[in-house]
């Protein structure tokens, strides 16, 4: 199951809109991969960097996704919490090719996940190693260690119900993808991908 | 759309304003705490939004952090599609844009809306994207902007016009960049489009003087389509005429041919321009005056009035002018738009005949109490202009206006009446008694201080003078009990110049003085003890100098120590006069010279522009043979020592330099002078006029700015010397080796007639000059090259620096003959200028 069907298969029929905050540091890629959900005729042929935020709307299965794309800068990082509240879905993108500000990435990650409006709620999470096309782009596996992904409690996919007594963090490793192919972001946002795992901590 | 219909019958259901009674900010923001759910819900985030623009518009303050958290909750509106409600969001962002922080988090989504396909979106989007940037934003969203300015929608193009405008004040330096966009915009067909632009592209260029020249010139010949840019150009042409008088005619061209514009607005436009502008003689106003008497007869109220109004401002300037459209006039007071009446009675009182006067006092009175106080005031100044032009007919006027007096009125138009009463007693003694009745009258019920303290003023100067000076007595002392402490101290001042200038009264007035000794206010009982204190001296020129001349005085320079009764005030004051007198005394080599009495200090003159590095200042001091002049030297600089400061001069013809006394040291920031003592020629022809150049030279040490010490014995050596100031030259030695001369150029001294006269404050011009006696008057006629009589005034007191008695400095419009009356130490004047 993809990011998105499990997003929609959360809250079965009853609810027909949802809010998803895409985050990661600037120039990860986020707005160009929103670019991809929109009819091609609404696409953007050239993407500059996001100010702020930016709402993006598409349609999957009947359900209505507002996706947040916030502004990676460093300025506007400390904003990004003013949407966590509630939103149904998380994707933070990462850079694979930018091995320097990998451990800037892990910071901001780190915050995220311990932020008060993430803890108390189970919000499915996407990481998305992006950019996997450049030559010099780490490995998921290089990605995960820097991320220390190790660390958070791992649990066989659990469905989110029945994890409701424990803060759960799902989350899905999204390998070997690039926002430039639009083949790849469709194949990983609805497609079957391999995910590499499911947390709780 | 459907949802803008659904909003507006919700309205209509929820009935008169019921939304908007008794709201609560806190709950107001409470409620919009629902902005952050999903699915928005627009009908109702709508509502809430409404009620938060209401509290703003209302007055109602947010603090940071209550603007930001709305502002912030507000931003998850985004992601409904709802127009209604996004413009609404645009809205509260403009609004919030000053208080909340972090405001530029909504920029792209805003660039997102101004450049998307919704063009309901897209103007305001632009007008509120560029409330919420800086200049430090405004880069990257530059190329959006320059994109919108010429967008084919007029929507979005005025947008981005207007916004960049605004954005002039912060970024001028970035829109300055747009200039080819906005010129784009300039030559569309939409009318505000084009407006906007031009305004865009004079605000870029305002300062530059000859690029407005020729943006005015380039948009005048190619006939722009849009009444609006015309109406701007007309403006503009005319501040580029008052800047420049000697300019061509181009603009006047420019200006009468808009008088045949085909849209009125612009043919108003011109010709207010034309009457407002101050070259505009008879000819020119001629065409401007007949197109405002054509739009008198307009089916329109607004064109009448613009008309009138118009045409009542030229009736005070030039009333002839405006004779022409009497008729026109005549009909328009009757019209059923007061305002647009009132106007054209108070013009044909201008500029009628004196015999219609009573018919048109008679058709004001029945409407007066109707209209405006703005426009009571338009009638009471006509009422001023008719008293100057007949004096005949101040009874009539004067009784008009004390009846207006005893109505309800604000301050203002209070204060028009009395003044205009004022001036009538001061142009015409005739009407100078009834007047002041007028006044006593208004006095005892008048609420309003600043007036009654004025009517009090006038009566002390002009009530002891009267037939009758003890009937005003009654009234004055009346406000002594019945008013607040400011209107009592005017009221026991008033009294003591009765007591001064009439005799029988004294006894009273001392008694009165000594009941008011007894007042709660401090001032009030100082007056009155002081008053008091001089009145019983008996003695004339104590009562005349320390009674009647402070009221001359008045706002001038406040006399130390005025209200210091203990002492005498023979020897209460000590001038600036005595005090630099005594200063120059302690000079050593001053006093030794046989200088003679001091007759006149004068005011510092800067001898250098403020910011120098050296601040020199000069006073000159006069004496019956000499001049001492005093140079005031400071040296601004912490790292300097000037040494040996001596100010050299050229002495011009009959001159003669008798001594110099340089300045030894002068410290940063501590002031030192240098005096130079210079004989008078003998010639007294030559003595008025002379004009000394002035150098200052000095050696310089440089010095630790925290003691002040030297740190050197030398001063500046030759790596030091290249210096890239332009003021100061470097010399080579010229005395010692190792000393280095500079040289600083300052302003010329010069010495003129008005330093040998003192201004004189004379109570009473009349009596001093009749006490001087035939023998010591002089008549003589000169020409003078002045235009006008104000201006023939201001230069002549200007000139001789003398002061001017009575007030005669105020010269009454359209009168040919003035007299100046001017009091000197020496010699007294009467000027009258017959021009
Ligand atoms: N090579 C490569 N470049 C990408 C990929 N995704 C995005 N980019 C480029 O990275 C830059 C930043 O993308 P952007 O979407 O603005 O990043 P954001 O700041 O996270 O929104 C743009 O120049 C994109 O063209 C990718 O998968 N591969
Ligand atoms: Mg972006």
């Amino acid at each position: 199951m993809g990011f998105l069907d499990k997003l929609v298969s959360l809250f079965g029929i009853k609810k027909k809109e949802c809010r998803v905050v895409v985050v990661g540091l600037d120039n990860s890629g986020k707005t160009t991969i929103l670019n991809h959900f929109k009819p091609t005729e609404a696409k953007d042929t050239l993407i500059v960097p996001t100010i702020g935020f930016a709402v993006e709307q598409f349609k999957y299965k009947n359900v209505v996704f507002s996706a947040w794309d916030m502004s990676g800068q460093s300025r506007y990082r400390n904003l990004w919490e003013q949407y966590y509240r509630d939103c149904q879905g998380i994707i933070f993108v990462i850079d694979s090719a930018d091995s320097l500000r990998l451990v800037v990435a892990k910071d901001e990650l780190d915050m995220l996940l311990e932020h008060e409006n993430i803890q108390a709620r189970h919000i499915p999470i996407l990481l998305f190693a992006n950019k996997m096309d450049l030559k010099d782009a780490m490995s998921p596996l290089e990605i995960s260690r820097s991320l220390e992904l190790s660390k958070l409690q791992l649990t066989d996919m659990a469905p989110i119900e029945e994890a409701t007594l424990r803060p759960i963090v799902y989350y899905e490793f999204l390998q070997g993808q690039s926002a430039r192919a639009a083949a790849d972001i469709s194949a990983a946002f609805k497609g079957n991908v391999v995910h590499y795992s499911t947390v709780s901590r | 759309m459907n949802s803008m219909k659904r909003d507006k019958k919700d309205e209509e259901e929820g009935g008169g304003g019921g939304l908007f009674s008794s709201l609560d900010k806190t709950t107001v923001l409470q409620e919009a705490r629902l902005f952050n759910e999903t699915p928005v819900n627009p009908r109702k985030c709508t509502q809430i939004l409404t009620k938060i623009l209401y509290l703003l518009m209302q007055g109602e303050e947010l603090g940071t952090r209550e603007a930001t958290d709305t502002f912030f909750a507000m931003t998850k509106l985004f992601q409904s599609k709802d127009i209604v409600l996004r413009r609404m969001v645009y809205l509260g962002i403009k609004e919030l844009s000053t208080v909340a922080e972090d405001v530029i988090i909504v920029t792209s989504s805003l660039t997102k809306d101004m450049t998307g396909k919704e063009d309901l979106y897209r103007a305001a989007a632009i007008r509120a994207l560029c409330s919420i940037t800086d200049s430090s934003m405004l880069q990257s969203i530059e190329r959006y902007m320059k994109q919108a300015i010429v967008d084919k929608s007029p929507s979005v193009s005025s947008a981005g016009l207007v916004s960049s405008l605004h954005l002039m004040a912060s970024s001028g330096e970035i829109i300055r960049r747009w200039v080819n966009e906005a010129q784009e915009a300039a030559n569309s067909d939409n009318m505000l489009v084009q407006y906007h632009a031009i305004g865009l592209l004079y605000a870029v260029r305002k300062t530059d003087r000859l690029a407005v020249i020729k943006l005015v010139s380039k948009y005048t010949s190619l006939a722009v389509r849009s009444p609006f840019a015309t109406c701007m150009l007309i403006r503009i042409a005319c501040r580029l005429m008052e800047d420049d008088p000697d300019n061509d005619s181009t603009y006047q061209d420019f200006l009468e041919s808009c008088l045949r514009h085909k849209s009125e607005m612009v043919i108003y436009e011109a010709a207010h321009a034309i009457v407002n502008l101050k070259r505009t003689g008879a000819r020119e106003l001629s065409p401007a005056v007949s197109v405002l008497q054509l739009f008198c007869s307009s089916p329109k109220a607004t064109l009448r009035f613009a008309a009138v109004r118009t045409l009542n401002k030229v009736a005070m300037r030039q009333p002839t002018a405006v004779t022409a459209c009497n008729l026109d006039l005549e009909n328009l007071i009757s019209d059923s738009n007061r305002s647009v009446a009132t106007l054209a009675i108070t013009t044909l009182l201008k500029t009628g005949a004196e015999s219609s006067i009573d018919r048109l006092m008679k058709q004001i009175a029945s409407f007066v109490s109707e209209i405006s106080d703005e426009f009571k005031v338009v009638v009471v100044q006509a009422i001023r202009a008719l008293c100057v032009k007949f004096p005949r007919k101040h009874g009539v006027l004067m009784t008009f206006l004390s009846s207006l007096l005893r109505e309800e009125g604000g301050l203002d138009y209070k204060a028009a009446i009395a003044d205009t009463l004022i001036t009538i007693i001061e142009e015409n003694p005739e009407a100078k008694e009834t007047g002041l009745a007028h006044l006593c009258e208004f006095i005892e019920d008048c609420e309003h201080t600043a007036l009654a303290v004025r009517i009090l003023h006038l009566l002390g100067k002009e009530g002891p003078r009267t037939n009758k000076p003890s009937r005003y007595i009654r009234f004055i002392y009346n406000r002594v009990i019945l008013e607040n402490a400011c209107v009592r101290a005017a009221a026991v001042s008033a009294l003591a110049r009765f007591g001064a200038l009439v005799d029988e009264l004294t006894t009273n007035i001392l008694v009165l003085l000594c009941r008011c000794e007894m007042d709660s206010d401090d001032e009030v009982r100082d007056r009155a003890a002081y008053y008091r204190c001089i009145l019983e001296n008996q003695d004339r020129s104590l009562s005349s100098h320390f009674i009647l001349n402070e009221f001359q005085e008045g706002e001038g320079e406040p006399r130390e120590g005025m209200l210091m009764t203990e002492k005498k005030p023979s020897a209460v004051t000590k001038t600036r006069q005595e005090t630099l007198a005594q200063q120059l005394l302690n000079i050593p080599a001053l006093a030794a010279l046989p200088l003679g009495q001091l007759f006149k200090s004068s005011m510092p003159t800067d001898l250098t522009e403020s910011e120098t590095e050296y601040v020199v200042q000069c006073i000159k001091h006069v004496f019956p043979q000499h001049v001492v002049l005093q140079f005031e030297c400071r040296n601004t600089l912490p790292d300097q020592l000037l040494e040996n400061v001596r100010i050299s001069l050229e002495i011009p013809a009959g001159f003669e330099l008798v001594s110099e006394i340089p300045c030894p040291r002068l410290e940063y920031n501590t002031p030192g002078n240098v005096y130079s003592c210079i004989r008078l020629p003998d010639d007294p022809q030559l003595a008025m006029e002379g004009t000394f150049e002035a150098t200052m030279k000095f050696v310089v040490k440089d010095c630790d700015p925290n003691t002040g010490l030297p740190d050197s014995d030398y001063g500046y050596d030759d790596e030091y010397i290249v210096r890239n100031d332009p003021e100061v030259y470097f010399l080579f030695p010229l005395r010692f080796l190792e000393y280095f001369w500079f040289y600083l150029q300052l302003e010329e001294v010069e010495v003129a007639t008005g330093d040998f006269l003192v201004k004189v404050i004379e109570g009473d011009f009349q009596s001093a000059w009749d006490g001087l006696g035939e023998e010591n008057q002089v008549t003589e006629t000169f020409e003078l090259p002045y235009k006008s009589l104000e201006e023939a005034v201001t230069k002549i007191v200007k000139f001789l620096s003398l002061h001017p008695s009575e007030r005669s400095d105020r010269v009454q419009a359209g009168k040919t003959t003035h007299t100046l009356y001017l009091s000197v130490a020496s010699l007294r004047f009467l000027l009258t200028s017959f021009l």
